[in-house]
């Protein structure tokens, strides 16, 4: 009898191990997502610099978007790794490079030249990569905080105290949909 | 309207798609697994026994030339006690058997059956160690091979198109938590691409030049999320696996063309230096086109060569082929049972598999893309019965897509009937159901509802046709399960000799 008790108990203690460890293993991907994000953002501002230099040359009467990405850019790194501010900084930064995008359209000497078409698609691709980062991002987030408030893993997590992350949110249009030419 | 409420009972989402098929994937993939042994089991009903008489060979050489000769006895006497317990079980069996008259009586036979069974351990297990050797030799050489087959090449920095898929590829990668895969260009008008690698952590994906020129660069992207979510979903170590499989079936088989065919010589010294690592990855097709010989029908024709000896040279040649005589049979039974089991049994349940494996992909690319229209309108341009460009034959398994046409390459050495990869059509009509809008996905979507809405006149018209086609259907499946029966009972006779040759002092 005893040893049903005992191997019941050992059962037990095994679900349990395995519950805490997928649950280490579902927030280390959420760590790891965000650490994907945090490299494709750093590396969209990192480009910044260049392509308006690319652009600055065309667009010289419309200093003030050249002056609002600057500084969007700047709070956006100031926000560091707090989630919801740098959601916010960021999805700024996207509002005006979407604004810059528009006002490069319009510039004919630009809209003809070679080099709107790389600029362009390098827009598009660093837009994307947030975008996809950011949903990778969210569906680990989903799926560790559903692991978090539903039984039984609820049980372990709280007595270890994990807590949920925030999903990383922007502004519903996010995702630039920049209409590339072949 | 009320075709309208059918289409929305029928929607689903992509998290449902995916459990569905993997769930159906799952179980098809044990069934796969239950047929190969038991094909594994008919094979080494030979090899089992032939193993045995080597290892008493082996033993009584050693105690010949002086080498601890008492303990080699010994171990040979405990070999022979073991061998003689499986025959003995053996022949219980078929006395059981042949004595049976009820099922009870039938199913008193099985125990005794499980004991003789032990005979075929050494071979099964000599299998399985070549499998995992094989499936470790095609995770390391897919990419090289793939690239070879293809005759592939890296983007070139100057094309924009190229680049631009460099970057699709990369941010497709992101969305999936997987490294971005190595990307190659295959210049080739067809519109088509394929992935290869040892295991999803490190991927190459071969895309056609015809694709980028074709599709714009929401569907090619489309494309690529479903290669990296077949990539994810493990398809690249399952493929590895699969080869190895054929690899394994094609080696055991090529032992018995040793005599007639030199082709087989040369397969099997490929294939000890691809497990000793000897064999350049780009030629990996090479060693599975060489074992995979074994299987084909063609090969008896070397056989039957050798046989009309005895005709061409009267006396002498039949003297010559006369104690070749049991070695022939038993390789025509043993070609035989593999062909049958290949073409009826295991290529349907292998391309059902394959085809729930893209089904999958598709879910986890809709995932991925969080947009089915743009995979359907990718799929619905890739469609065409020359999806294939040259010297894809032999990938069959790494593609996006695969048309139904002429068995050839993967396909005709594995017997696979059906195509590896589901029609575009019932892919657009899945897609459709997870929200795709396109107009054939949808004009699909709702053809298969009103079918569904009429489903009990649909399954009486069905039964109604097929009813005279039953006692033909019926014969085959007793035709072919006797044949299967016979070509086994030879196989066990076979090996039950050969295990008796342990016996003799």
């Amino acid at each position: 009898m005893s040893w049903i008790i005992l191997g019941v108990v050992a059962a037990i203690l095994l679900y349990a191990v395995s519950l805490y460890n997928g649950l280490v293993q579902q927030r280390n991907q959420v760590r790891n997502a965000w650490a994907q994000i945090d490299v494709q953002l750093l590396r969209r501002s990192e480009l910044i610099p260049d392509l308006l230099e690319g652009v600055k040359g065309y667009m010289r009467h419309e200093s003030a978007i050249f002056v609002g990405i600057t500084e969007a850019r700047k709070q956006a790194l100031a926000a560091g790794g707090n989630v919801p501010a740098r959601a916010a900084a960021e999805a700024a930064l996207s509002e005006q490079m979407r604004g810059l995008f528009a006002l490069a359209e319009a510039v004919p000497e630009l809209h003809a030249s070679e080099n709107m078409k790389g600029f362009q698609e390098e827009l598009a691709t660093t837009e994307n990569r947030i975008a996809f980062a950011r949903q990778f991002f969210n569906d680990a987030v989903l799926t560790y905080n559903t692991r978090l408030e539903t039984v039984p893993s609820n049980l372990v997590a709280g007595a270890f105290h994990f807590a949920p992350e925030a999903f990383f949110q922007a502004e519903p249009s996010a995702r630039v949909h920049v209409p590339v030419k072949f | 309207m009320a075709a309208s409420t059918a289409i929305q009972g029928q929607r689903s989402s992509f998290f449902d798609e995916q459990t569905r098929r993997r769930r159906t994937a799952r179980r098809l993939g044990l069934i796969c697994l239950a047929f190969s042994a038991a094909i594994g089991a008919v094979i080494s009903a030979v090899f089992g026994p032939a193993l045995l008489v080597l290892l008493a060979t082996i033993l009584r050489l050693l105690a010949a030339a002086g080498i601890a000769p008492r303990a080699m006895e010994a171990a040979r006497h405990a070999l022979a006690a073991w061998v003689r317990e499986g025959l003995q079980a053996l022949s219980r069996t078929v006395d059981l058997a042949s004595a049976a008259n009820r099922v009870a009586d039938a199913l008193a036979a099985l125990p005794p059956l499980a004991r003789a069974s032990q005979l075929l351990l050494p071979a099964m297990a000599g299998a399985v160690l070549l499998w995992t050797g094989l499936a470790r030799f095609h995770r390391r050489s897919a990419a090289a091979g793939a690239t070879a087959c293809l005759g592939a090449r890296e983007p070139r920095p100057g094309d924009f198109e190229e680049m631009q898929l460099v970057n699709t590829v990369a941010e497709i990668a992101l969305a999936a938590g997987l490294p971005a895969p190595h990307v190659l260009l295959v210049d080739s008008p067809h519109l088509n691409a394929a992935i290869a690698g040892p295991s999803h952590a490190q991927t190459t994906v071969l895309v056609t030049r015809g694709l980028l020129d074709g599709l714009d660069r929401a569907e090619t992207q489309a494309v690529m999320a479903h290669l990296v979510a077949s990539a994810g979903n493990g398809d690249l170590q399952l493929a590895a696996a699969l080869q190895a499989w054929f690899g394994t079936l094609g080696a055991l088989l090529s032992v018995y063309d040793l005599p007639f065919r030199r082709g087989a010589w040369t397969a099997l010294r490929d294939l000890a230096r691809a497990l000793l690592g000897w064999m350049p990855g780009a030629q990996s097709d090479t060693v599975n086109a060489g074992l995979m010989a074994s299987v084909a029908p063609g090969s008896s024709e070397a056989m039957l060569r050798v046989m009309s000896l005895a005709e061409r040279w009267p006396p002498l040649g039949a003297l010559l082929i006369l104690p070749l005589a049991p070695w022939m049979l038993l390789t025509m039974f043993q070609k035989f049972v593999v062909q049958l089991w290949m073409l009826f049994v295991f290529g349907w349940s292998l391309g059902l598999l394959w085809r729930t494996r893209r089904y999958l992909a598709d879910a986890v690319a809709v995932q991925l893309m969080r947009d089915p229209e743009t995979l359907a309108s990718a799929l619905r341009r890739i469609d065409g019965e020359n999806a294939l460009p040259p010297g894809g034959d032999a990938l069959e398994l790494a593609f996006i897509h695969t048309p139904a046409g002429a068995m050839k390459g993967l396909r005709e050495r594995a017997s696979v009937v059906t195509s590896f990869t589901p029609a575009i059509a019932d892919r657009l009509a899945r897609l459709g159901a997870m929200g795709a809008h396109t107009s054939m996905a949808s004009s699909l979507t709702r053809k298969l509802a009103g079918l569904r809405a009429l489903s009990w006149q649909r399954q009486l018209l069905v039964a109604c046709l097929m009813a005279p086609l039953l006692p033909l259907f019926g014969m085959l499946a007793v035709l072919l399960a006797w044949l299967l029966a016979l070509a086994t009972v030879v196989s066990v006779a076979g090996g039950a000799m050969i295990a008796s040759a342990v016996l003799r002092p």
